[in-house]
């Protein structure tokens, strides 16, 4: 292989999942196609021009009254109809292949919100004894800057070899879930739940891509897949299940001491729902991005865009988190959305008294 | 004969003074009109290009936010679809020509067509209301976002609702006109090919516009009174929403393209001095690939949530409307061969019309074949197949369109020494900024994104300057050919020795076209039969 064809085949993602080497294939047989046409009709479109040139000062000549041929119409429809048939057929076996899932497929429940996926994992962990049972979700942190590469934090582990089947849903609206690795892409709809199966064959990791435009942060909506081989995939499922088990253990001796939680407890619960979902578009530092800054909220006053003013308190705060188009600030625009639920409002309030 | 016309029918321009435009039905004045304005859209579309093309040159933000991007790229969908590629050569080039054409006055309802420029104007207001707080939903305004987004949405689907109207009135005038206007012995089978995919194309225009229309009216409805249709928050279904806009959206690209594979069939013959080959097959193929546009519009939605099944036989149907396209490709090198080739200006622009629209052709290969399209879909795979058809096709036709006609209209021929550069610069930046776009979507860069992981950072780099060539490409070819109005030659009725009826006319045309409605003997490709 020359240096020019490793580059040019360099362009494709790397084939990581079952089905990439089939829709490659079918994708390099429409090149080869093309790559004829291409060369046949542009070479005849350029032979012609040079060849027929008129060239300057030439007198008019009488040219060939060419204006139709039946049997070159039907050479030229059939040729193309027949090659048209081929490139449908791989596009059909590919696509039913992407489409068709083996039994026994893990499931995974995906989520996908403005601006950030959700992983439900069946790896479960249950306390007999109290009943509670905790299962690994991977939340997706809302603001990674894809001009930094892969987002470090928190990937989408899975293992290499085994078989995922994607069952997806939107909170809001619609997302699609792309990996081209793995050459896989479906449409994430609100009220709906669609699917989409694979099987990782390369331990690696790879970029993981929204892929229908959901607003302001849908280029920051990335991040990454990573496939490790059976051995490290049980490592880590060992030490995801201990953190659940302490998180259970943790929870059990909150019930059993029988108090509220504090609200320091509350502030810091908050923090992390703040950083994973409001601070994509409300910066503490004072500065204005999408939203207005909120650090030091509490008290200030506000002017609202139909010009009224108002003391920020803790029932606009609430009102605010819930219904964000009920009172908008002066010179924002009225694109919020809700994202925090309903256990976690107070967190946020209690994590938002906090800051100065 | 020419001079006595003269003295009966005085040229269409003769009358100054803005009135004149305003309250003219002359379908010369119309077309003019609709051109001026289509071409302000597209250098204002174009900015906005260039601005995304900024932004994107490295990764990371460095001129505009996240935000403004999405309004901008939004603003350059509208304006380039709704307010220049749609109208684009039907409405200018079709309204100044077609009448002239088949021989006739005008167009069959002369009022109707004044009202269609007056209804795009009161589109683009209503369009500029919108830009208090502009919309950033994209110019397919899916559903559930563009039913939650804050920004004026209405507004912007208001606004193209209206312009629907404009684009069914001038489809419906030019289908009339063809059926009834056309002069003693301009039978069917001596249309020009320019007004068989006129014709096609309004076709299209009539039959699938209101569908549009309704379906943004039901996205407003959803807006103010909360009527649930498309928000599944209130039971509707947002693909439904889908399914109603590209039932109309796909068509209409064949409506952006027909009309410039109608030029591209006028410039060639001329040209080469040779007749177009395959008259029927060409003409035959506009009405095939009208009819096919219908039926096809599921493959834009193949990740959305469609069943195998339905995905399969769309992928199916998709593949119908290709061979069309390449019977008129094949048709359009035949006429080339044997022939006596001038590379004048619009010569060029129908030349690098087949060679770049044949890219897009090919590369839609790809998105028809459903598993292929998969990984392919809505990345910049996408962005660059459809601007090799739409602005490699249309645009570039559209370009030759201006320097084969524009010495008809004013009588003065432009300066073809910067034709031909400014040519080049279009040909260069245009592949420049959309070849870097074909490989970085197929190495999975998706589309609609205001910033992008590092290894795409040199495509989009390249990409970036070709669109800069690009613009000043055009800005420069459109005032060369603009220019010429005042600062170019006399170039008499005929400067192409074409045989067209409007080239047997006085340029600039008399009002009313013809002085005695002419009778029509033979097709309008006797060329280089007999020297001269």
């Amino acid at each position: 292989m020359t240096f020019a064809a490793k580059l040019f085949f360099a362009v494709l993602p790397p084939e990581a999942s079952t089905v990439a080497g089939g829709i490659d294939f079918a994708f390099w047989l429409i090149t080869i196609i093309c790559g004829i046409s291409f060369v046949l009709v542009e070479g005849a479109l350029i032979y012609f021009v040079i060849k027929y040139r008129r060239k300057k000062g030439e007198a008019d000549k009488i040219t060939p009254y060419l204006t139709h041929s039946t049997k070159l119409e039907i050479i030229w429809t059939v040729i193309p109809t027949l090659i048209m048939f081929v490139i449908f057929y791989y596009g059909m076996i590919t696509y039913l292949e992407l489409k068709t899932p083996p039994s026994g497929a893990e499931t995974l429940k995906v989520t996908g919100r403005m601006w950030a996926w959700d992983i439900e994992y069946p790896i479960c962990e249950r306390d007999a004894e109290s009943g509670i049972q905790e299962c690994y979700k991977n939340i997706g942190s809302t603001n990674p800057v894809p001009g930094k590469g892969i987002p470090a934090r928190n990937p989408i582990v899975v293992q290499l070899g085994k078989a995922y089947l994607l069952e997806m849903t939107s909170l809001d609206v619609i997302h699609s879930f792309y990996v081209p690795a793995f050459r896989i892409k479906q449409d994430v709809v609100p009220g709906l739940k669609t699917r989409q199966w694979f099987q990782a064959i390369q331990a690696g990791t790879f970029h993981m891509f929204c892929t229908e435009y959901c607003g302001l942060n849908h280029s920051g909506m990335i991040s990454a897949i990573k496939v490790l081989p059976e051995a490290e995939y049980k490592a880590w499922e060992e030490t995801t299940r201990a953190k659940l088990r302490e998180k259970i253990a943790q929870q059990k001796a909150d019930l059993a001491s029988g108090k509220p939680p504090s609200p320091e407890m509350m502030a810091k619960l908050g923090e992390a729902v703040y950083t994973s979902k409001c601070a994509s578009c409300h910066k503490l530092d004072g500065t204005r991005l999408v939203g207005p800054p909120l650090n030091g909220i509490l008290g200030k006053e506000r002017e609202l865009s139909d010009g009224s003013k108002l003391v920020a308190d803790e029932a606009y705060l609430l009102e605010s988190i819930v219904n964000p188009k009920a009172k908008v600030v002066k010179g924002y625009p009225a694109a919020m959305v809700v994202q925090v639920s309903g256990d976690e409002v107070p967190q946020v309030i209690e994590y938002l008294k906090t800051l100065k | 004969m020419a001079a006595a016309e003269h003295a009966h029918n005085e040229n269409f321009l003769s009358r100054k003074g803005v009135w004149e435009w305003v309250r003219s039905v002359d379908h010369k004045r119309i077309g003019i009109m609709y051109l001026v304005a289509i071409l302000i859209s597209f250098v204002i579309g174009g900015v906005f290009a260039l601005l995304l093309r900024t932004e994107l040159m490295f990764p990371g933000k460095d001129f505009i936010d996240a935000n403004t991007y999405n309004i901008f790229f939004t603003m350059h969908g509208s304006i380039m679809i709704f307010l220049f590629i749609v109208p684009g050569i039907i409405a200018s080039f079709g309204n100044i020509f077609l009448p002239i054409q088949i021989g006739a006055k005008d167009v069959a309802f002369p009022v109707i067509n004044r009202l269609s420029f007056q209804l795009y104007v009161v589109g683009v207001i209503i369009i500029g209301f919108g830009l208090l707080s502009p919309a950033d939903t994209g110019w397919t305004f899916y559903t559930p976002y563009s039913a939650k987004s804050g920004t004026s949405v209405i507004s912007l689907a208001a606004g193209a609702f209206v312009l629907g109207f404009a684009s069914i009135l001038t489809g419906l005038n030019f289908v009339v006109t063809v059926h009834k206007m056309r002069a003693p012995g301009m039978h069917w089978t001596r249309l020009p090919l320019f007004v068989w995919s006129i014709y096609s194309a309004s076709l299209i225009q009539v039959i699938a516009t209101p569908v549009i229309g309704i379906t943004l009216l039901l996205l407003i409805f959803e807006r103010i009174f909360g009527v649930g249709f498309f928000n599944p928050e209130l039971g509707g279904d947002p693909v439904l929403f889908q399914h109603f806009f590209w039932f109309y959206s796909h068509p209409v690209v064949y409506i952006m393209i027909l009309p410039a594979m109608g030029v591209v069939s006028e410039v060639l013959p001329v040209f080469s001095r040779k007749p177009i080959f395959g008259y029927k097959a060409i003409a035959w193929s506009s009405i095939a690939i009208a009819a096919v546009s219908f039926i096809v519009w599921a493959h834009h939605l193949f990740t959305s949530s469609l069943s195998t099944t339905v995905a399969i036989a769309f992928s199916f149907l998709t593949f119908l409307v290709a061979i069309p396209t390449a019977i008129k490709v094949f048709n359009w090198l035949a006429t080339l061969y044997g022939g006596q080739i001038d590379l004048k200006t619009p010569m060029l622009y129908a030349l690098a019309f087949v060679f770049l629209f044949a890219i897009g052709g090919l590369t839609g290969l790809y998105l028809g074949a459903v598993g292929v399209d998969i990984p392919l879909h809505d990345t910049y795979f996408v962005v660059a197949h459809f601007h090799y058809t739409i602005q490699g096709g249309t645009v570039i036709s559209l370009m030759g369109a201006l320097y084969y006609w524009w010495p008809k209209v004013t009588g003065r021929m432009y300066n073809e020494k910067i034709g031909v550069i400014t040519f080049l610069l279009v040909f260069i930046g245009f592949n420049l900024t959309f070849i870097p776009q074909f490989i970085m979507g197929i190495s999975g860069m998706p589309r609609r994104y205001f910033d992008y992981v590092p290894e795409f950072a040199n495509y989009h780099f390249l990409s970036t300057i070709g669109a800069y060539i690009l613009g000043i490409g055009y800005v420069s070819a459109i005032t060369n050919i603009f220019a010429s109005t005042w600062t170019g030659k006399k170039c008499g009725d005929n400067p192409w020795n074409a045989n067209t009826l409007e080239w047997k006319i006085p340029s600039p045309p008399p009002e009313h076209n013809f002085h005695d409605i002419p009778t029509v003997t033979e097709w309008p490709y006797e060329y280089g039969r007999k020297a001269g």
